[in-house]
Protein backbone atom coordinates (compact mmCIF):
# COMPACT_ATOMS: atom_id res chain seq x y z
CA UNK A 1 0.00 0.00 0.00
CA UNK A 2 1.22 3.49 -0.80
CA UNK A 3 2.04 5.81 2.06
CA UNK A 4 -0.26 8.81 2.31
CA UNK A 5 2.38 11.15 0.87
CA UNK A 6 3.02 8.79 -2.03
CA UNK A 7 -0.72 8.60 -2.71
CA UNK A 8 -0.91 12.42 -2.75
CA UNK A 9 1.66 12.47 -5.55
CA UNK A 10 -0.17 9.79 -7.49
CA UNK A 11 -3.79 10.88 -7.72
CA UNK A 12 -6.38 13.37 -6.40
CA UNK A 13 -7.16 12.55 -2.78
CA UNK A 14 -10.67 12.94 -1.41
CA UNK A 15 -11.31 13.62 2.27
CA UNK A 16 -14.61 13.16 4.03
CA UNK A 17 -17.34 15.68 4.81
CA UNK A 18 -18.85 17.11 7.98
CA UNK A 19 -18.96 14.97 11.10
CA UNK A 20 -20.81 17.25 13.53
CA UNK A 21 -24.02 17.42 11.55
CA UNK A 22 -23.96 13.67 10.92
CA UNK A 23 -23.73 13.12 14.68
CA UNK A 24 -26.53 15.61 15.35
CA UNK A 25 -28.69 13.81 12.80
CA UNK A 26 -28.11 10.63 14.76
CA UNK A 27 -29.17 12.08 18.06
CA UNK A 28 -26.17 13.89 19.53
CA UNK A 29 -27.17 16.70 21.86
CA UNK A 30 -24.43 19.09 22.92
CA UNK A 31 -24.66 20.08 26.56
CA UNK A 32 -22.47 20.00 29.66
CA UNK A 33 -21.13 16.56 30.25
CA UNK A 34 -21.33 15.51 26.65
CA UNK A 35 -19.46 16.31 23.45
CA UNK A 36 -19.04 14.83 19.99
CA UNK A 37 -15.76 13.32 21.21
CA UNK A 38 -17.54 11.46 24.01
CA UNK A 39 -19.41 9.47 21.39
CA UNK A 40 -16.13 7.79 20.47
CA UNK A 41 -16.63 5.89 23.71
CA UNK A 42 -20.38 5.91 24.34
CA UNK A 43 -21.60 5.50 20.75
CA UNK A 44 -18.55 4.23 18.90
CA UNK A 45 -20.70 2.12 16.56
CA UNK A 46 -22.49 5.20 15.28
CA UNK A 47 -19.24 7.09 14.76
CA UNK A 48 -17.93 4.09 12.81
CA UNK A 49 -21.10 4.07 10.70
CA UNK A 50 -20.49 7.69 9.77
CA UNK A 51 -16.87 7.01 8.83
CA UNK A 52 -18.01 3.99 6.81
CA UNK A 53 -20.60 6.03 4.96
CA UNK A 54 -17.88 8.44 3.88
CA UNK A 55 -15.50 5.68 2.80
CA UNK A 56 -18.38 4.10 0.87
CA UNK A 57 -19.11 7.43 -0.78
CA UNK A 58 -15.57 7.50 -2.14
CA UNK A 59 -13.49 9.22 0.52
CA UNK A 60 -9.85 8.12 0.67
CA UNK A 61 -9.41 9.60 4.13
CA UNK A 62 -11.66 10.20 7.11
CA UNK A 63 -10.91 12.59 9.96
CA UNK A 64 -11.20 11.20 13.47
CA UNK A 65 -14.07 12.54 15.54
CA UNK A 66 -11.74 14.68 17.67
CA UNK A 67 -12.16 18.22 16.38
CA UNK A 68 -12.71 19.59 19.90
CA UNK A 69 -10.47 16.99 21.53
CA UNK A 70 -7.90 19.15 23.30
CA UNK A 71 -7.91 19.58 27.05
CA UNK A 72 -9.02 23.25 27.08
CA UNK A 73 -11.97 22.51 24.80
CA UNK A 74 -13.05 19.34 26.61
CA UNK A 75 -12.66 21.01 29.99
CA UNK A 76 -15.45 23.46 29.09
CA UNK A 77 -17.81 20.50 28.94
CA UNK A 78 -16.42 18.89 32.07
CA UNK A 79 -14.41 16.27 30.17
CA UNK A 80 -10.91 17.73 30.51
CA UNK A 81 -9.47 14.65 32.18
CA UNK A 82 -10.45 12.33 29.34
CA UNK A 83 -8.24 13.62 26.55
CA UNK A 84 -6.24 10.43 26.09
CA UNK A 85 -9.22 8.12 26.38
CA UNK A 86 -11.43 9.94 23.86
CA UNK A 87 -8.74 10.63 21.26
CA UNK A 88 -7.32 7.12 21.47
CA UNK A 89 -10.81 5.64 21.08
CA UNK A 90 -11.51 7.86 18.08
CA UNK A 91 -8.39 6.71 16.26
CA UNK A 92 -8.89 3.08 17.16
CA UNK A 93 -12.50 2.86 15.99
CA UNK A 94 -11.64 4.41 12.64
CA UNK A 95 -8.65 2.13 12.15
CA UNK A 96 -10.90 -0.87 12.88
CA UNK A 97 -12.94 -0.19 9.77
CA UNK A 98 -10.56 1.61 7.40
CA UNK A 99 -10.74 -0.12 4.02
CA UNK A 100 -7.56 -1.25 2.23
CA UNK A 101 -5.64 1.51 0.44
CA UNK A 102 -7.42 4.15 2.53
CA UNK A 103 -6.33 6.26 5.49
CA UNK A 104 -7.29 7.67 8.87
CA UNK A 105 -6.32 11.25 9.68
CA UNK A 106 -6.11 12.43 13.27
CA UNK A 107 -8.22 15.59 13.44
CA UNK A 108 -6.86 18.52 15.44
CA UNK A 109 -9.00 21.65 15.79
CA UNK A 110 -8.50 24.91 17.72
CA UNK A 111 -8.20 24.86 21.52
CA UNK A 112 -10.42 27.91 22.00
CA UNK A 113 -7.54 29.61 23.82
CA UNK A 114 -6.35 32.91 22.45
CA UNK A 115 -3.04 34.74 22.50
CA UNK A 116 -2.74 38.36 23.58
CA UNK A 117 -4.34 40.75 22.95
CA UNK A 118 -7.40 38.56 22.40
CA UNK A 119 -6.70 36.36 25.39
CA UNK A 120 -4.08 35.41 27.93
CA UNK A 121 -2.72 32.16 26.52
CA UNK A 122 0.95 31.47 25.80
CA UNK A 123 2.39 29.44 22.94
CA UNK A 124 3.38 26.73 25.42
CA UNK A 125 -0.27 26.29 26.40
CA UNK A 126 -1.04 25.41 22.80
CA UNK A 127 1.93 23.10 22.36
CA UNK A 128 1.07 21.26 25.56
CA UNK A 129 -2.60 20.83 24.64
CA UNK A 130 -1.88 19.65 21.11
CA UNK A 131 0.95 17.33 22.14
CA UNK A 132 -1.35 15.55 24.57
CA UNK A 133 -4.01 15.11 21.90
CA UNK A 134 -1.57 14.11 19.18
CA UNK A 135 0.08 11.49 21.38
CA UNK A 136 -3.28 9.84 22.01
CA UNK A 137 -4.21 9.87 18.32
CA UNK A 138 -0.79 8.49 17.39
CA UNK A 139 -1.14 5.65 19.90
CA UNK A 140 -4.52 4.92 18.36
CA UNK A 141 -2.83 4.41 15.01
CA UNK A 142 -3.64 7.37 12.77
CA UNK A 143 -1.82 7.50 9.43
CA UNK A 144 -1.52 11.28 9.29
CA UNK A 145 -2.64 14.43 11.11
CA UNK A 146 -4.91 17.18 9.88
CA UNK A 147 -4.65 20.42 11.80
CA UNK A 148 -7.71 22.34 10.67
CA UNK A 149 -9.97 25.33 11.00
CA UNK A 150 -7.17 27.33 12.54
CA UNK A 151 -7.71 31.08 12.59
CA UNK A 152 -4.55 32.04 14.42
CA UNK A 153 -1.37 31.18 12.51
CA UNK A 154 0.62 31.01 15.75
CA UNK A 155 -1.74 28.39 17.16
CA UNK A 156 -1.53 26.41 13.92
CA UNK A 157 2.28 26.53 13.97
CA UNK A 158 2.23 25.42 17.61
CA UNK A 159 0.05 22.46 16.59
CA UNK A 160 2.53 21.44 13.88
CA UNK A 161 5.34 21.74 16.41
CA UNK A 162 3.42 19.61 18.90
CA UNK A 163 2.72 16.85 16.38
CA UNK A 164 6.40 16.80 15.43
CA UNK A 165 7.23 16.17 19.10
CA UNK A 166 5.12 13.04 18.81
CA UNK A 167 6.49 11.93 15.44
CA UNK A 168 9.23 13.42 13.30
CA UNK A 169 7.88 12.21 10.03
CA UNK A 170 4.17 11.53 10.25
CA UNK A 171 2.46 13.47 7.42
CA UNK A 172 0.88 16.72 8.61
CA UNK A 173 -1.75 18.75 6.79
CA UNK A 174 -2.07 22.27 8.22
CA UNK A 175 -5.23 24.09 7.17
CA UNK A 176 -6.28 27.66 7.98
CA UNK A 177 -9.64 29.40 7.92
CA UNK A 178 -9.79 32.61 5.91
CA UNK A 179 -12.39 35.31 5.47
CA UNK A 180 -13.00 37.09 2.21
CA UNK A 181 -12.61 40.82 2.83
CA UNK A 182 -12.63 43.73 0.37
CA UNK A 183 -8.85 43.69 0.32
CA UNK A 184 -8.58 39.93 -0.12
CA UNK A 185 -8.35 36.76 1.94
CA UNK A 186 -7.22 37.03 5.56
CA UNK A 187 -7.55 35.08 8.77
CA UNK A 188 -9.56 36.84 11.44
CA UNK A 189 -6.22 37.71 13.00
CA UNK A 190 -5.00 39.31 9.77
CA UNK A 191 -2.65 36.81 8.12
CA UNK A 192 -2.72 36.16 4.38
CA UNK A 193 -2.73 32.70 2.79
CA UNK A 194 0.81 33.03 1.45
CA UNK A 195 2.18 34.05 4.82
CA UNK A 196 0.34 31.16 6.44
CA UNK A 197 1.51 28.59 3.91
CA UNK A 198 5.13 29.74 4.28
CA UNK A 199 5.06 29.73 8.08
CA UNK A 200 3.40 26.32 8.29
CA UNK A 201 5.87 24.80 5.83
CA UNK A 202 8.73 26.17 7.95
CA UNK A 203 7.10 24.68 11.04
CA UNK A 204 7.16 21.25 9.42
CA UNK A 205 3.84 20.68 7.65
CA UNK A 206 3.83 18.46 4.56
CA UNK A 207 0.65 19.90 3.09
CA UNK A 208 -0.94 23.31 3.62
CA UNK A 209 -4.38 24.62 2.80
CA UNK A 210 -7.67 26.04 3.87
CA UNK A 211 -10.99 24.84 5.19
CA UNK A 212 -14.30 26.23 6.49
CA UNK A 213 -15.79 29.74 6.38
CA UNK A 214 -15.61 30.01 2.60
CA UNK A 215 -18.01 28.32 0.20
CA UNK A 216 -16.63 26.30 -2.71
CA UNK A 217 -16.70 29.20 -5.17
CA UNK A 218 -14.80 31.49 -2.80
CA UNK A 219 -12.36 28.70 -1.99
CA UNK A 220 -11.68 28.28 -5.71
CA UNK A 221 -10.85 32.02 -5.91
CA UNK A 222 -8.50 31.67 -2.97
CA UNK A 223 -6.56 28.85 -4.59
CA UNK A 224 -6.64 30.56 -7.96
CA UNK A 225 -4.72 33.34 -6.28
CA UNK A 226 -2.59 31.39 -3.83
CA UNK A 227 -1.98 27.81 -4.96
CA UNK A 228 1.29 28.95 -6.54
CA UNK A 229 2.40 30.55 -3.28
CA UNK A 230 3.62 27.21 -2.02
CA UNK A 231 5.50 24.29 -3.49
CA UNK A 232 3.90 21.93 -1.00
CA UNK A 233 0.86 19.92 -2.07
CA UNK A 234 -2.28 21.79 -1.05
CA UNK A 235 -5.55 20.96 0.71
CA UNK A 236 -9.01 22.53 0.34
CA UNK A 237 -12.22 21.82 2.25
CA UNK A 238 -14.86 24.49 1.66
CA UNK A 239 -18.27 24.87 3.28
CA UNK A 240 -21.41 24.11 1.32
CA UNK A 241 -22.68 27.69 1.50
CA UNK A 242 -24.11 29.17 4.69
CA UNK A 243 -26.44 27.44 7.13
CA UNK A 244 -30.14 28.35 6.96
CA UNK A 245 -33.15 27.15 8.90
CA UNK A 246 -36.24 26.00 7.02
CA UNK A 247 -39.89 26.19 8.08
CA UNK A 248 -39.61 22.96 10.02
CA UNK A 249 -36.69 24.30 12.01
CA UNK A 250 -34.23 22.07 10.17
CA UNK A 251 -30.83 23.35 9.21
CA UNK A 252 -29.87 23.15 5.57
CA UNK A 253 -26.95 24.52 3.61
CA UNK A 254 -27.40 26.55 0.51
CA UNK A 255 -25.17 24.65 -1.92
CA UNK A 256 -26.14 21.46 -3.73
CA UNK A 257 -23.76 18.49 -4.01
CA UNK A 258 -23.59 18.96 -7.80
CA UNK A 259 -22.65 22.64 -7.67
CA UNK A 260 -20.20 21.95 -4.89
CA UNK A 261 -18.53 19.13 -6.81
CA UNK A 262 -18.17 21.37 -9.88
CA UNK A 263 -16.26 23.92 -7.82
CA UNK A 264 -14.18 21.16 -6.27
CA UNK A 265 -13.28 19.99 -9.78
CA UNK A 266 -12.13 23.55 -10.55
CA UNK A 267 -10.09 23.59 -7.36
CA UNK A 268 -8.51 20.29 -8.33
CA UNK A 269 -7.69 21.65 -11.80
CA UNK A 270 -5.86 24.54 -10.14
CA UNK A 271 -3.48 21.95 -8.76
CA UNK A 272 -4.90 21.38 -5.29
CA UNK A 273 -4.18 17.72 -4.57
CA UNK A 274 -6.39 17.01 -1.56
CA UNK A 275 -10.03 18.07 -1.37
CA UNK A 276 -13.02 17.43 0.80
CA UNK A 277 -16.06 19.10 2.34
CA UNK A 278 -16.46 21.02 5.58
CA UNK A 279 -19.64 22.37 7.22
CA UNK A 280 -22.86 21.51 5.44
CA UNK A 281 -21.50 18.55 3.52
CA UNK A 282 -22.47 14.91 3.88
CA UNK A 283 -21.79 11.63 2.05
CA UNK A 284 -23.78 12.71 -1.01
CA UNK A 285 -21.40 15.64 -1.49
CA UNK A 286 -18.42 13.34 -1.21
CA UNK A 287 -19.79 10.84 -3.72
CA UNK A 288 -20.39 13.63 -6.25
CA UNK A 289 -16.81 14.78 -5.72
CA UNK A 290 -15.43 11.27 -6.06
CA UNK A 291 -17.44 10.80 -9.27
CA UNK A 292 -16.13 14.05 -10.70
CA UNK A 293 -12.50 13.51 -9.79
CA UNK A 294 -12.08 9.80 -10.23
CA UNK A 295 -14.53 9.23 -13.07
CA UNK B 1 -3.20 72.92 23.18
CA UNK B 2 -6.56 73.85 21.67
CA UNK B 3 -9.52 71.62 22.55
CA UNK B 4 -9.96 70.50 18.98
CA UNK B 5 -6.34 69.40 18.70
CA UNK B 6 -6.71 67.47 21.93
CA UNK B 7 -9.81 65.70 20.64
CA UNK B 8 -7.98 64.76 17.45
CA UNK B 9 -5.08 63.41 19.51
CA UNK B 10 -7.45 61.28 21.57
CA UNK B 11 -9.22 60.01 18.46
CA UNK B 12 -5.87 59.12 16.84
CA UNK B 13 -4.68 57.36 19.97
CA UNK B 14 -7.82 55.21 19.97
CA UNK B 15 -7.30 54.35 16.32
CA UNK B 16 -3.71 53.44 17.00
CA UNK B 17 -4.62 51.47 20.11
CA UNK B 18 -2.33 53.59 22.27
CA UNK B 19 -3.87 53.09 25.71
CA UNK B 20 -1.30 55.12 27.63
CA UNK B 21 -1.65 58.04 25.22
CA UNK B 22 -5.46 57.93 25.47
CA UNK B 23 -5.24 58.03 29.26
CA UNK B 24 -2.73 60.87 29.18
CA UNK B 25 -4.78 63.02 26.81
CA UNK B 26 -8.11 62.29 28.49
CA UNK B 27 -6.59 63.29 31.81
CA UNK B 28 -5.45 66.48 30.13
CA UNK B 29 -8.99 67.12 28.96
CA UNK B 30 -10.30 66.49 32.46
CA UNK B 31 -7.69 68.86 33.84
CA UNK B 32 -8.91 71.54 31.44
CA UNK B 33 -12.50 70.94 32.59
CA UNK B 34 -13.63 70.06 29.12
CA UNK B 35 -17.14 68.66 28.82
CA UNK B 36 -16.86 64.92 29.46
CA UNK B 37 -19.70 64.02 27.10
CA UNK B 38 -18.00 65.92 24.30
CA UNK B 39 -14.74 64.10 24.93
CA UNK B 40 -16.65 60.83 24.61
CA UNK B 41 -18.60 61.71 21.50
CA UNK B 42 -16.12 63.87 19.62
CA UNK B 43 -12.96 61.99 20.40
CA UNK B 44 -13.34 58.47 21.83
CA UNK B 45 -16.37 57.44 19.82
CA UNK B 46 -15.08 59.01 16.63
CA UNK B 47 -11.95 56.94 17.11
CA UNK B 48 -13.80 53.67 17.63
CA UNK B 49 -16.11 54.44 14.68
CA UNK B 50 -13.07 54.77 12.45
CA UNK B 51 -11.73 51.48 13.87
CA UNK B 52 -15.04 49.84 12.98
CA UNK B 53 -14.68 51.05 9.39
CA UNK B 54 -11.13 49.75 9.21
CA UNK B 55 -12.35 46.37 10.51
CA UNK B 56 -15.15 46.17 7.98
CA UNK B 57 -12.77 47.00 5.15
CA UNK B 58 -10.29 44.35 6.16
CA UNK B 59 -7.60 46.83 7.16
CA UNK B 60 -7.89 46.07 10.86
CA UNK B 61 -8.14 42.59 12.27
CA UNK B 62 -8.96 41.11 15.63
CA UNK B 63 -5.76 42.13 17.44
CA UNK B 64 -6.08 45.75 16.26
CA UNK B 65 -9.75 45.79 17.19
CA UNK B 66 -9.13 44.54 20.70
CA UNK B 67 -6.22 46.87 21.34
CA UNK B 68 -8.21 49.88 20.13
CA UNK B 69 -11.27 48.85 22.10
CA UNK B 70 -9.13 48.58 25.23
CA UNK B 71 -7.56 51.98 24.62
CA UNK B 72 -10.99 53.45 24.21
CA UNK B 73 -12.30 51.74 27.31
CA UNK B 74 -9.39 53.17 29.31
CA UNK B 75 -10.52 56.63 28.27
CA UNK B 76 -14.13 55.80 29.15
CA UNK B 77 -13.08 54.51 32.58
CA UNK B 78 -11.46 57.86 33.36
CA UNK B 79 -14.54 59.79 32.27
CA UNK B 80 -17.18 57.53 33.80
CA UNK B 81 -17.00 59.04 37.33
CA UNK B 82 -17.43 62.54 35.89
CA UNK B 83 -20.24 61.48 33.59
CA UNK B 84 -21.89 59.71 36.46
CA UNK B 85 -22.18 62.90 38.43
CA UNK B 86 -22.84 65.45 35.71
CA UNK B 87 -24.86 64.23 32.83
CA UNK B 88 -25.16 60.58 33.70
CA UNK B 89 -28.75 60.38 32.55
CA UNK B 90 -28.11 62.29 29.36
CA UNK B 91 -25.23 59.95 28.72
CA UNK B 92 -27.04 56.68 29.23
CA UNK B 93 -28.87 56.04 26.02
CA UNK B 94 -30.48 52.91 27.27
CA UNK B 95 -29.82 49.64 29.01
CA UNK B 96 -28.79 46.52 27.18
CA UNK B 97 -28.45 42.99 28.45
CA UNK B 98 -26.25 41.05 26.05
CA UNK B 99 -24.87 37.54 25.94
CA UNK B 100 -24.25 34.41 23.91
CA UNK B 101 -26.99 31.82 24.31
CA UNK B 102 -26.80 28.63 26.29
CA UNK B 103 -24.72 25.87 24.76
CA UNK B 104 -22.70 28.31 22.70
CA UNK B 105 -19.28 29.53 23.78
CA UNK B 106 -18.56 31.85 20.84
CA UNK B 107 -18.20 35.34 22.22
CA UNK B 108 -15.83 37.55 20.26
CA UNK B 109 -18.53 39.23 18.19
CA UNK B 110 -20.87 39.56 21.14
CA UNK B 111 -18.16 41.14 23.30
CA UNK B 112 -17.34 43.54 20.52
CA UNK B 113 -20.96 44.63 20.16
CA UNK B 114 -21.14 45.08 23.94
CA UNK B 115 -18.02 47.25 23.97
CA UNK B 116 -19.22 49.38 21.10
CA UNK B 117 -22.64 49.83 22.70
CA UNK B 118 -20.97 50.92 25.94
CA UNK B 119 -18.82 53.27 23.92
CA UNK B 120 -21.93 54.76 22.43
CA UNK B 121 -23.38 55.46 25.84
CA UNK B 122 -25.49 52.42 26.61
CA UNK B 123 -25.43 50.82 30.03
CA UNK B 124 -24.33 47.33 29.05
CA UNK B 125 -24.68 44.16 31.11
CA UNK B 126 -22.62 41.55 29.30
CA UNK B 127 -23.50 38.15 30.74
CA UNK B 128 -20.80 36.33 28.82
CA UNK B 129 -21.37 33.11 26.91
CA UNK B 130 -23.40 29.95 27.51
CA UNK B 131 -26.13 32.00 29.21
CA UNK B 132 -29.41 30.29 30.08
CA UNK B 133 -32.64 32.06 29.17
CA UNK B 134 -33.59 32.56 32.79
CA UNK B 135 -30.40 34.47 33.44
CA UNK B 136 -31.06 36.83 30.50
CA UNK B 137 -34.61 37.48 31.67
CA UNK B 138 -33.68 37.92 35.33
CA UNK B 139 -31.04 40.52 34.46
CA UNK B 140 -33.30 42.31 32.02
CA UNK B 141 -36.04 42.62 34.61
CA UNK B 142 -33.61 43.57 37.38
CA UNK B 143 -32.06 46.40 35.35
CA UNK B 144 -35.29 47.41 33.61
CA UNK B 145 -33.44 46.90 30.34
CA UNK B 146 -34.53 48.36 27.06
CA UNK B 147 -32.89 45.75 24.90
CA UNK B 148 -32.03 42.07 25.26
CA UNK B 149 -29.37 41.17 22.70
CA UNK B 150 -28.73 37.49 21.95
CA UNK B 151 -25.79 36.10 20.05
CA UNK B 152 -25.54 32.57 18.65
CA UNK B 153 -22.97 31.19 16.29
CA UNK B 154 -24.31 27.71 15.74
CA UNK B 155 -27.50 26.66 13.99
CA UNK B 156 -27.97 24.28 16.90
CA UNK B 157 -27.96 27.03 19.50
CA UNK B 158 -29.73 29.83 17.65
CA UNK B 159 -33.03 28.15 18.51
CA UNK B 160 -32.46 29.53 22.02
CA UNK B 161 -33.25 32.96 20.59
CA UNK B 162 -36.68 31.66 19.57
CA UNK B 163 -37.10 30.03 22.98
CA UNK B 164 -36.36 33.23 24.87
CA UNK B 165 -38.92 35.19 22.88
CA UNK B 166 -41.47 32.45 23.50
CA UNK B 167 -40.73 32.53 27.22
CA UNK B 168 -41.21 36.30 27.31
CA UNK B 169 -44.50 36.02 25.48
CA UNK B 170 -45.68 33.32 27.88
CA UNK B 171 -44.84 35.43 30.90
CA UNK B 172 -46.74 38.37 29.50
CA UNK B 173 -43.97 40.95 29.38
CA UNK B 174 -42.83 40.55 25.78
CA UNK B 175 -43.64 44.21 25.15
CA UNK B 176 -41.34 45.44 27.88
CA UNK B 177 -38.16 44.56 25.99
CA UNK B 178 -36.81 44.85 22.49
CA UNK B 179 -35.11 41.60 21.53
CA UNK B 180 -32.25 41.82 19.05
CA UNK B 181 -30.57 38.73 17.67
CA UNK B 182 -27.26 38.21 15.94
CA UNK B 183 -24.52 35.79 14.98
CA UNK B 184 -23.29 34.19 11.77
CA UNK B 185 -26.26 31.85 11.11
CA UNK B 186 -28.84 34.52 11.98
CA UNK B 187 -30.63 36.03 8.99
CA UNK B 188 -33.31 38.71 8.67
CA UNK B 189 -35.71 35.88 7.74
CA UNK B 190 -34.89 34.03 10.97
CA UNK B 191 -35.27 37.19 13.04
CA UNK B 192 -38.66 37.87 11.53
CA UNK B 193 -39.76 34.26 11.84
CA UNK B 194 -39.08 34.16 15.56
CA UNK B 195 -40.58 37.57 16.26
CA UNK B 196 -37.36 39.36 17.14
CA UNK B 197 -37.30 43.15 16.96
CA UNK B 198 -34.28 43.22 14.72
CA UNK B 199 -30.96 41.79 13.65
CA UNK B 200 -27.75 43.21 12.23
CA UNK B 201 -24.96 41.49 10.32
CA UNK B 202 -22.02 43.08 12.12
CA UNK B 203 -21.03 45.09 15.18
CA UNK B 204 -21.22 48.55 13.67
CA UNK B 205 -24.68 48.05 12.21
CA UNK B 206 -25.76 46.41 15.47
CA UNK B 207 -24.98 49.63 17.28
CA UNK B 208 -26.88 51.68 14.68
CA UNK B 209 -29.80 49.31 15.07
CA UNK B 210 -29.80 49.64 18.86
CA UNK B 211 -29.78 53.42 18.58
CA UNK B 212 -32.66 53.49 16.12
CA UNK B 213 -34.64 50.98 18.18
CA UNK B 214 -34.35 53.31 21.16
CA UNK B 215 -35.56 56.24 19.14
CA UNK B 216 -38.67 54.28 18.34
CA UNK B 217 -39.38 53.57 21.99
Amino acid sequence: MLTFLEAVQERPIVFDGAMGTELLARGLVIEKGTSPELWNVTNSGIVQEIHQSYYDAGADVVLTNTFGGTQPKLAKLGLGDRVHELNFAAAKLAKEIVPPEKYVAGDIGPTGLMLPPMGAAKIDDFVKAFAEQAAALWSGGVDLFTIETMFDLREAAAAVEAVRKVSEDVPIIASMTFQKKKRGFFTIVGDTPDKCFRTLEEAGANLVGSNCSLNSDEMASLFDEYNQATSLPTFAEPNAGQPQIDDKGQTYYTQTPEAFAEDIARISELGVRVVGGCCGTNPSFISKIAERLKG
Amino acid sequence: MRDKDLFVKIEQAVIEGEKVEVEKRVNEAIGLNLDALEVVNNALVRGIDKVGELWENGDYFLPELIVSAEAMKAGMDLLQPILGTEKGSAMAKGTVVIGTVEGDIHDIGKTLVGSLLAAKGFEVHDLGADVPINKFLAKARETDADIIALSALLTTTMVEQKNLIEKLTESGDRDKFKVLVGGAPVSPEWAEKIGADGTAPDAMSAVRLALSILEEK
